[in-house]
């Protein structure tokens, strides 16, 4: 079911399942507290699952948008708030009820807001105990509460820390399937020198998708994502074997022609730019792009053809820019 | 400081950091416990900040070397049997089971941590349905089942996200140089490129000593990641250097003739016989092979890897 989604879709689908089968859980518990006459308790967990019931829907609907995330914010302060409230009157049920906060909260929310939204917690926890409780229980509840954040804490650090580094040892955007940005800088040293060893030209195509953010608020992110390796395998059908794609930002794409004077790369992107520009690309309507193309001058650097490049993309967006004015 | 050895200094930090805050926080309950007389959970608390103080020394102590795991599940394992018998005693322990999945996800792999977790709950499940009464028996199971959730949940994340993100790392993390997966996406490249250029392409294999492969796997990589430092200090700018599967390595060279592979073979002999770091280092075996226009991928890399394994 889940086995052909990305992390990025991924994880909103696990918040859905998990908020309803927590929904589900809580359903059990009130019927269980009712039973007892924990009738505050029945109340305060009466607002808990139409929250998750609610949040769950708002982020199903949402799921192939980043607006979906923002929801974790008030759930995960309602469901403290609601714990905290009732502590006083409930030490160890309450008790009990918060410790589950510090993994839900690294689960649905980035590692720094999940920490302070911890800190908050383990402070209001403390001073409620210390104030019906005393300083030991206080105490206590404070730093099981803190080892629990700790614990949590180090175990999604330490998972994201491992994420990093494998993707610093990426050599493909895991996205489009076109080379990184990292394999670009060594690709493209590793071309010039060997262009100026085989008195070789090198030249650059950059190729930007305009209106891209439009296009992931107008389709949803999921739309893009299907498009963008279709895209990249179109263009590379494009090319020669041995030239290469690389995105370099959400947007941008660049191909590195070794062994190809300038004329050859114009007409290379004229073509390509044309062939891309006239294909469909359902679900969007057209597809415009910015193109530009730039050959590696005697003794330029990597860095300074690739300055070059997206100065010359600049200029060309600002030209298509003051052409459209100029025929509205 | 290359990528792979950052990332290992980075892990041991917080793991230390982390080992030295939880016994910290378990001196802290230890004294409570000792104030409250609930002795024996006291010393238990003690044991445990000492064992995580001691594991942190021999962190400390192993610095860049890998530390076994066995001492991280063995506290694990303590702490399981700990709040399934201490449960049954007080209420202090109970709170302590609310540490044991997110612990068993993070130090097992999942399917091992499945099973553990699986057993652990079933144990638990019953114990708590047994010892406890009306009043607290569901929140418990409450708070422990989404411990639970939220620690799978987090898992399967991980291990997905880790899997798609090995698939495109093209990257071998010991030696920092590409392997074997990009040398077919390279070599295909280069094959035309030389059929179109009617320009020569020299693969160089290098074939580690026979005897590092009876190595422990931790001197094993320390041999292999040195080694590759030194193949690629002595590659030209546009030459490539692969690990192949078999932990012997390829350097591809465009636009070559045999006496540019010749030269690179002495420059890396000579380099290496400079160095005393590890011993055998000389005892490398060098051997080069022409791409020829009838050659395919496959049979290249095939006739390369037996010329090294005759040469071994």
């Amino acid at each position: 079911m889940f086995s052909e989604l990305s992390q990025e879709q991924l994880l909103p689908r696990l918040q859905v399942l998990v908020y309803s089968l927590a929904a589900i859980a809580i359903s059990i518990l009130i019927y269980d507290q009712y039973r007892q006459g924990l009738y505050p308790l029945v109340l305060s967990n009466v607002i808990a699952i139409p929250a998750l019931f609610f949040s769950a829907i708002f982020i199903y609907i949402n799921r192939d948008r980043d607006a979906y995330a923002w929801i974790n914010y008030p759930l995960i302060c309602l469901l403290a708030a609601l714990g905290l409230y009732q502590l006083p009157d409930y030490p160890v049920l309450m008790t009990h009820y918060l410790y589950a906060l510090p993994l839900f909260s690294y689960f649905c929310l980035p590692i720094n807001h999940g920490t302070w939204f911890n800190v908050a917690v383990a402070l209001v926890l403390t001073v409620l105990v210390w104030v019906d409780e005393g300083t030991l229980n206080a105490i206590r509840s404070g730093t099981n509460y803190s080892l629990l954040v700790g614990s949590a804490w180090c175990y999604a650090y330490l998972t994201q820390l491992k994420g990093w580094s494998l993707l610093r040892l990426a050599l493909t955007d895991q996205i489009s399937g076109a080379y990184n940005r990292s394999h670009f800088h060594h690709v493209l040293e590793r071309e010039i020198a060997r262009g100026e060893s085989a008195r070789q030209n090198v030249s650059l195509i950059g190729l930007v998708l305009e209106e891209y953010s439009q296009l992931a608020d107008l389709h949803g992110n999921r739309s893009v994502l299907q498009f963008l390796p279709r895209f990249v395998t179109t263009t590379q059908q494009q090319v020669r074997a041995e030239d290469e794609m690389f995105r370099l930002s959400d947007d941008l794409f660049v191909l590195v022609l070794p062994n190809c004077a300038e004329e050859g790369a114009i007409v290379l992107m004229e073509r390509i730019k044309r062939k891309l520009e006239d294909q469909t690309w359902r679900p969007f309507a057209e597809l415009s792009l910015g193109a530009a193309a730039v050959t590696r001058q005697p003794n330029e650097t990597g860095e300074a053809l690739e300055r070059r490049l997206m100065g010359r993309l600049k200029k060309q967006k600002r030209t298509s820019l003051q052409l459209a004015a100029f025929s509205e | 400081m290359e990528k792979a050895q950052f990332h290992t200094l980075v892990v041991l930090q917080v793991k230390v950091l982390y080992c030295l805050f939880a016994a910290l926080g378990l001196s802290v309950i230890a004294v409570l416990d000792l104030i409250e007389s609930t002795n024996v959970y006291a010393a238990v608390a003690a044991g445990f900040s000492v064992l995580l103080l001691l594991y942190a020394v021999y962190l400390l102590m192993r610095g860049h070397k890998r530390a076994s795991p066995y001492p991280e599940w063995a506290l694990v394992f303590l702490l399981c049997l700990f709040t399934l018998f201490g449960m049954q005693q007080a209420d202090q322990a109970t709170h302590w089971i609310y540490f044991v999945p997110g612990y068993v996800y993070f130090l097992f792999p999942f399917h091992v941590a499945t099973y553990v977790a699986l057993v652990y709950s079933t144990a638990l499940f019953l114990l708590i349905v047994q010892e406890y009464d009306s009043y607290l028996r569901l929140q418990i199971l409450f708070t422990y089942a989404a411990c639970y959730l939220f620690a799978v949940m987090y898992a399967m994340l991980n291990e997905r996200n880790n899997r798609g993100l090995i698939e495109i790392i093209n990257t071998d993390p010991v030696t920092q140089v590409y392997n074997e997966y990009q040398l077919q996406l390279d070599l295909n490249k280069e094959m035309t490129r030389a059929d179109r250029q009617s320009s020569e392409l020299i693969l160089v294999g290098v074939a580690i000593p026979p005897r590092w492969h009876t190595l422990k796997a931790e001197d094993y990589e320390q041999r292999l990641s040195f080694f590759g430092k030194k193949l690629k200090r002595c590659l030209r700018k546009y030459d490539t250097c692969y690990r192949l599967n078999s932990d012997n390595f390829i350097i591809l060279m465009p636009h070559s003739s045999s006496d540019d592979a010749e030269r690179l073979q002495e420059d890396l002999l000579d380099d290496l016989a400079g160095s005393e770091r590890f011993e055998g280092l000389t005892q490398v075996k060098v051997v080069q092979d022409v791409y020829l226009p009838e050659d395919d991928i496959p049979s290249m890399i095939k006739r390369i890897q037996e010329v090294l394994s005759n040469v071994q």
